[in-house]
């Protein structure tokens, strides 16, 4: 295997395309390739050596998903006999505690609709991932365990020692026919075990397994302990999904890439490729969405989940369990289009540098990259594969050069992002604001300074004077003006005023009012404001500071436009 | 001749003769974007690189900005150098111009119009603002 040492000109030079590419799978609205996705994902369970267990649900968006899936993962299992009355108990409970999250997590104005669709989302897409039963969660979960260990011991003793014998006895008499004979033993040998071990465990086991818990826990308590043993299973699956596929790969490139190579060019790669990326997907759409789901589901989950469940089935079981297993499942999740800068980083020695792995590596990663690209965020269990939309709209600004931060979401006439359920989150310049400070008319004034939050109020401060400018706000506000209105020496005929802005930083700042250098064409000039330090206490000063100039230098002012 | 042979600077200095934009070598303003004689900027480097045909972004318009567009002729010696400012208290400047004596640069805005720059050296800045970081103005 040749180590990557160095970085090519020709290498450096594909980096824009690249990272190009990478951002606009990122930053996708299409509606999810659904068939990619499904295919991919399925050669990701094969490398990974987990059954495919075939049902793909298909989610509107993260809401739901971040649900539904580990509601459906907590309750997935059989219903018909074990715990199925607790079971359905909990359900009702659970799937009225997702409604009152949903309502309270979508706005107030497409409350009825959006909140209802996406409640009905959360149920269908958990009644599709539990329909059929393969297999009890606590079974499959001491099955898996018992299964590895029986093979363990069966390969060590019956693989092997026939190996060996069949290899001794053909040995050197004909060494080249040795490897088909032992192909053919192997075969044979291999699968007899494995079906009989297969029947042994599947049967015995996990009845036996099974019946234990139940007659041993009695049925409330069995629910807290399959929910321990579905987190492990969970976690087992998504770990090994995601250990055998993306792990792998990552860990083979760094050990193809020298290390040196990775610091010497982490300028040119680190940041170039994978900071351009992600900032302009990861950390600007991904973080916003995480704390927006996480919010919505702590906030409202936690409370009535556990006043529900309690209130069905008393203190044996806590919906604070259900509530935690939701919030520590965000693990599970894979980011999908999100993780666009991992999958930059390693396409980029794949495709561009040609670094050589062993063995099917790199189509492990093909696999894994296409099924992230695909689709949004996306669930790996053992039962089912919950896969997420991607959004709709999506409107980011860009706040720094290429590399991260250096995209952020806004949009100051509608949701940053939204998706095609109807959930949407809005953004100004990066910060989170409530959907009617950006729809429709926006806040009075009034509204604006009654606004607890500081971050919040900032924002819509700027909303409305970006709408009105600043006469209202200041007249509402009452903020003090700091000295005369002069004249703008750099703007003949205009003038500059200066007010101190209270409660809107976590700073006392002062704002500069000015006029526009250029006529709009309906002949009016625009008013606005900017900040400044509150040190500066003369407007032509502030306009100065501005530019980094003295007050003296900025009254020579030859021209503005 | 047709216009799209012409040289850039010939076709802008027509049309500013036209429009009557002034070629002005002190301190002017167009939109956020300021270029301050190189004398009172402790920051200002010679530039070495000439201004492509295409002329150079000093600011990139985006969502919704406009681009301010430094241009000059390919022969007129005017250079300049472009760099990101990342808005810090002292780290407001976008571009070190040179114009050399007779040439002049062009500042070009869809919603300012064009500025003309004459003789001299200069630094474009961003104007800047303080919140409870001090940011960058984008118009």
């Amino acid at each position: 295997m040749t180590r990557l040492t160095k970085l090519t000109g020709a290498h450096r030079d594909a980096i824009p395309d690249h990272v190009n590419h990478w951002v606009r799978i990122g930053q996708c609205t299409e509606p999810a390739d659904w068939d990619a996705f499904a295919a991919a994902a399925a050669e990701c369970y094969r490398y990974a050596g987990v059954a495919w267990p075939g049902r793909v649900v298909r989610v509107s968006s993260p809401l739901v998903l971040s649900l539904a899936a580990p509601i459906a993962a907590h309750f997935g299992r059989r219903r018909d006999s074990v715990g199925g009355a607790v079971d359905d108990a909990v359900r009702v409970a659970v799937f009225d505690a997702v409604g009152d999250a949903v309502r309270s997590e979508v706005d107030t104005a497409f409350r009825g609709e959006v909140g209802g669709a996406v409640d009905r989302e959360v149920r269908a897409a958990v009644d599709g991932a539990v329909r059929v039963e393969v297999f009890d969660a606590v079974g499959d979960a001491v099955d898996a365990e018992v299964f590895d260990a029986v093979d363990r011991a069966v390969g060590t003793a019956v693989f092997d020692a026939v190996d060996d014998a069949v290899d001794d006895a053909v040995g050197d008499a004909a060494f080249d026919a040795g490897d088909a004979v032992r192909a053919e033993v192997d075969g044979a040998v291999d699968a007899a075990v494995d079906v009989a071990v297969d029947d042994a465990v599947g049967t015995a086991v996990f009845d036996a397994v099974d019946d234990a818990v139940r007659v041993a826990l009695g049925d409330a308590a069995d629910v807290a302990v399959r929910g321990a043993v579905h987190r492990a299973v969970g976690g087992a699956v998504g770990g090994a999904v995601d250990g055998a596929v993306d792990g792998a790969v990552d860990g083979a490139v760094d050990d193809a890439v020298d290390d040196a190579v990775d610091d010497a060019v982490a300028a040119a790669v680190g940041v170039a490729v994978r900071g351009a990326v992600g900032g302009a997907v990861d950390d600007a759409v991904d973080d916003a969405v995480d704390a927006a789901v996480s919010g919505a589901v702590d906030d409202a989950v936690g409370i009535s989940v556990r006043a529900a469940v309690r209130g069905a089935l008393g203190n044996a079981v806590d919906g604070a369990d259900l509530r935690k297993f939701i919030l520590d499942s965000s693990h599970r999740r894979h980011g999908g289009q999100w993780s666009a800068s991992w999958l930059a980083r390693t396409s980029f020695y794949r495709d561009v540098c040609g670094v050589e792995l062993s063995g099917d590596l790199w189509d492990r990663d093909r696999a894994y990259a296409t099924a992230q690209s695909s689709a949004g965020w996306w669930w790996p269990h053992q039962q089912f594969v919950m896969v997420c939309d991607r959004p709709r709209e999506l409107h980011l600004e860009q706040v720094g050069p290429a590399g991260w931060g250096s995209h952020r979401l806004h949009c100051p006439t509608g949701p940053a992002i939204s998706w095609r359920d109807g959930w949407s989150l809005h953004y100004w310049h990066g910060t989170r604001v409530p959907a009617d400070l950006i729809e429709g008319d926006g806040w009075t004034p009034d509204r604006i300074m009654r606004e607890r939050n500081t971050e919040v109020r900032r924002c819509a401060v700027e909303v409305h004077a970006a709408r009105h400018g600043w006469d209202q706000l200041i007249a509402t506000a009452g903020w003090p003006q700091i000295g005369e209105t002069v004249p703008d020496p750099g703007n003949p005929g205009q003038t500059l005023s200066l007010y101190r802005l209270d409660h809107v930083y976590d700073q006392v700042v002062h704002l500069l009012r000015m006029t526009n250098g250029t006529v709009e064409r309906d002949g009016s000039r625009r008013q606005f404001g900017e900040t400044v330090p509150a040190s500066i206490t003369d407007p032509v000063a502030a306009a100065a500071w501005q530019i980094g100039i003295t007050r003296h230098q900025y009254a020579q002012t030859a021209r503005r436009t | 001749m047709i216009l799209s042979e012409m040289p850039v600077s010939r076709v802008l200095a027509d049309l500013a003769a036209e429009l009557d934009i002034p070629i002005v070598s002190g301190l002017q303003h167009q939109g956020d974007v300021s270029v301050v004689p190189a004398a009172w900027a402790a920051d200002y480097r010679t530039p070495t690189t000439a201004v492509p045909r295409a002329g150079v972004a000093v600011v990139r318009g985006e969502s919704g900005g406009h681009t301010h567009l430094l241009l000059a002729d390919r022969g007129s010696g005017v250079l300049a150098s472009v760099r990101e400012a990342v808005g810090g208290v002292d780290d407001l400047t976008v571009a070190h111009v040179l114009v050399p004596a007779g040439a002049v640069a062009w500042l070009d805005h869809p919603e300012h119009g064009n500025s003309g720059i004459g003789a001299g050296a200069y630094v474009l800045r961003r104007k800047r603002e303080q919140a409870d970081i001090v940011l960058l103005v984008r118009d």
